[in-house]
């Protein structure tokens, strides 16, 4: 089935009435907004829909706590992120709690509709900024693991090759053409770098639980 | 938790609030100088109605006399630091009572111990206590005034100006002067301090606010990207001219804190690189920090602006450039300066840098040798070019 109920979440009132004429006129059904977090939460429970359209400065829970929120309730739910001044901090965040994918508000108009497209299709939507955060951030992960003894949430050496491609501009099929495999092999790739930091986000707060004396042995 | 919120105080009041806090009761800073004085106050109580009763008073012919003075030394002494104990109860009133009573004490002297034979006074060393309490809790001013009075007195009973009577004098006159300059140094300092908490309190709201409001032009200038092309030329122009804008206010934002100038002061890499995001160039660094030093950084800068002015005129009007900062292991910095420009072939490559053109060999291998680094350079017609740069993350001096 395809994936076409979308809610979208922005303070700026001209910014959604704008993305959801656009994304009506491509075949989406937006059936709910939002211009807050409380907002956010309360009309994703009551509308459920199956894309989430997330700014990230939005007031009262931010952006990247609502990502988290929701997809622990609905872990099927699929959310791009966007941003205007992106905290990059805020980006992984919504990253590790399992968004999808993150683009800059500065976006053409078919970037963001292609994103929201490839957000409800499931697949991953990097830019060149988040893979050098993703990059960035997988380094940290395997510091803190090392720390602690514990074997570090490693990319493989492919995984690293796409990644840097990725973040060195490079399309899909410019990345697949150069190391001689298919373009849904990359997006594989990619997806699969998500995935693992999503799960060594839960690894490292298992740590952090442990460190802190917290964890519950019945979970 | 009951921190008071600092960061809600309008801007201005700094002062004020800092100024007052002198006087809050729970913040009394004196409180502590106060106690040490009392208990230093009272020792001296003892020592002089020590000194009063076991050799003054043996000789003294009004020895009533002697034992109401000392009882006068003792009830003062505590309901002074009783009256002193309380901030809002220091006032000019109490240090005069004391001065007073300090003085009927040295000016005692002759009518209950006739000749002169008391070195010190009946007081003591307790008749400086006066001085000394108003130079602290009052100021300097009123404790030198206290001191003056008081020697006055000391010199102005039988024997009049012996050695004791002028060491006392000198005593008491130095140490009201010193103890009185050092606490108003201290409370200066401490007022100082919580102006400029306040100060960067209030700063610190503001750039919150800031950031806000920059969010929300960034916004806007988004929207007229994005909706711009579809009014015509015009709206195309304006599209533009809101995609620079946006990235100059991005770059702002996003501008981290670069420490001091000094050469050998860390300063982060990664802040450094994201100055040249623009509408052309995309920088992708890491979320944490690249410390380095900054001589290391500037260097690393000169070596992409360097590449960037390549990119600028050999790849062609179109080209957009991607900088990708990383690492492979915690003592090597990778830079990847990418374009999607007209490229050259592997020939030209080698042809470029052995004649020195295009800047490669002195600007950009030169520069990473400099810093123990390499430069490598791929490049292939119609493709673009790619600069890859290693470096240590310490130069191991």
């Amino acid at each position: 089935m395809k994936r076409n109920k979308v809610m979208l979440v922005d303070d700026h009132p001209m910014w959604i009435d704008s993305l959801s004429e656009d994304l009506t006129e491509v075949g989406f059904e937006i059936v709910a907004v939002a211009k807050n977090g409380t907002e956010c939460l309360a009309r994703a429970r009551a509308t459920r829909p199956q894309v989430v359209v997330m700014d990230l400065q939005i007031p009262d829970p931010d952006g990247a706590t609502c990502t988290e929120i929701l997809l622990k309730e609905f872990p099927d739910l699929h959310v791009l992120v966007m941003s205007a001044s992106g905290e990059r901090d805020d980006v992984l965040r919504a990253m590790r709690a399992g968004a999808k994918g993150y683009l800059v508000k500065s976006a053409s108009k078919a970037e963001l509709i292609e994103g929201v497209q490839r957000t409800a299709d499931g697949d991953a939507v990097f830019t060149p900024g988040l893979a050098g955060l993703v990059l960035g951030e997988f380094r940290r992960l395997v510091n803190v693991a090392r720390a602690h003894n514990e074997e570090g949430p490693i990319l493989t050496t492919r995984e690293i090759e796409v990644l840097r491609r990725v973040a060195k501009g490079l399309a899909y099929r410019e990345i697949a053409e150069e190391l001689f495999v298919s373009h849904r092999t990359v997006q594989n790739h990619v997806q699969n770098v998500l995935r693992k930091l999503q799960l060594h986000n839960r690894v490292e707060l298992t740590l952090y639980a442990i460190d802190q004396g917290l964890h519950n042995p019945d979970e | 938790m009951n921190q008071r919120n600092e960061a809600v105080a309008p801007p201005g009041s700094g002062r004020l609030r800092a100024s007052r806090a002198w006087f809050r009761h729970a913040h009394d800073v004196l409180g502590r100088v106060y106690t040490v004085c009392t208990t230093v106050r009272a020792v001296m109580a003892l020592h002089a109605i020590f000194l009063n009763l076991f050799l003054v008073l043996p000789e003294a012919h009004n020895k009533p006399g002697v034992v109401l003075v000392c009882f006068v030394i003792a009830a003062w002494t505590v309901l002074v630091s009783i009256l002193l104990r309380r901030p809002r109860r220091r006032t000019p009133w109490v240090f005069v009572a004391d001065l007073l009573v300090t003085v009927a004490v040295v000016l005692a002297t002759p009518l209950v111990a006739e000749g002169g034979d008391v070195p010190l006074t009946l007081a003591a060393y307790w008749g400086g206590g006066c001085a000394v309490y108003a130079a602290i809790l009052l100021s300097t001013r009123w404790g030198m005034l206290q001191a003056v009075i008081i020697s006055a007195a000391y010199v102005a009973v039988p024997p009049y100006l012996t050695l004791r009577r002028i060491d006392m004098v000198v005593l008491i006159l130095a140490t009201t002067f010193c103890l009185g300059a050092l606490i108003s140094q201290f409370r200066m300092t401490l007022a100082e301090q919580e102006r400029n908490r306040v100060r960067n309190a209030s700063l610190a709201e503001r750039e919150r606010l800031a950031r806000i409001v920059h969010d929300g032009a960034l916004q806007v200038l988004a929207l007229v990207e994005r909706e711009g092309p579809s009014l015509g030329p015009r709206g195309m122009r304006l599209a533009s001219l809101a995609r620079e804008s946006e990235s100059q206010l991005r770059n702002l934002l996003q501008d981290r804190e670069i420490g001091d100038d000094a050469p050998d002061s860390l300063v982060d890499l990664a802040a450094a690189l994201d100055k040249y995001q623009s509408a052309r160039v995309t920088v992708s660094t890491m979320a944490g920090t690249v410390m380095l030093r900054r001589r290391v950084v500037d260097e690393v800068e000169a070596t992409l602006l360097e590449a960037l002015t390549n990119v600028e005129r050999h790849a062609g009007p179109d080209a957009s450039v991607w900088v990708l900062l990383d690492q492979e292991s915690d003592d090597e910095v990778i830079l990847w300066v990418r374009d999607n420009g007209t490229g050259m072939s592997a020939d030209a490559v080698t042809d470029a840098s052995a004649r020195g053109r295009l800047g490669i060999r002195d600007s950009i291998v030169g520069r990473m040798s400099a810093l123990q680094g390499s430069a490598m350079l791929k490049s292939t017609p119609g493709l673009g070019t790619e600069w890859e740069l290693r470096f240590p993350v310490d130069m191991g001096e």
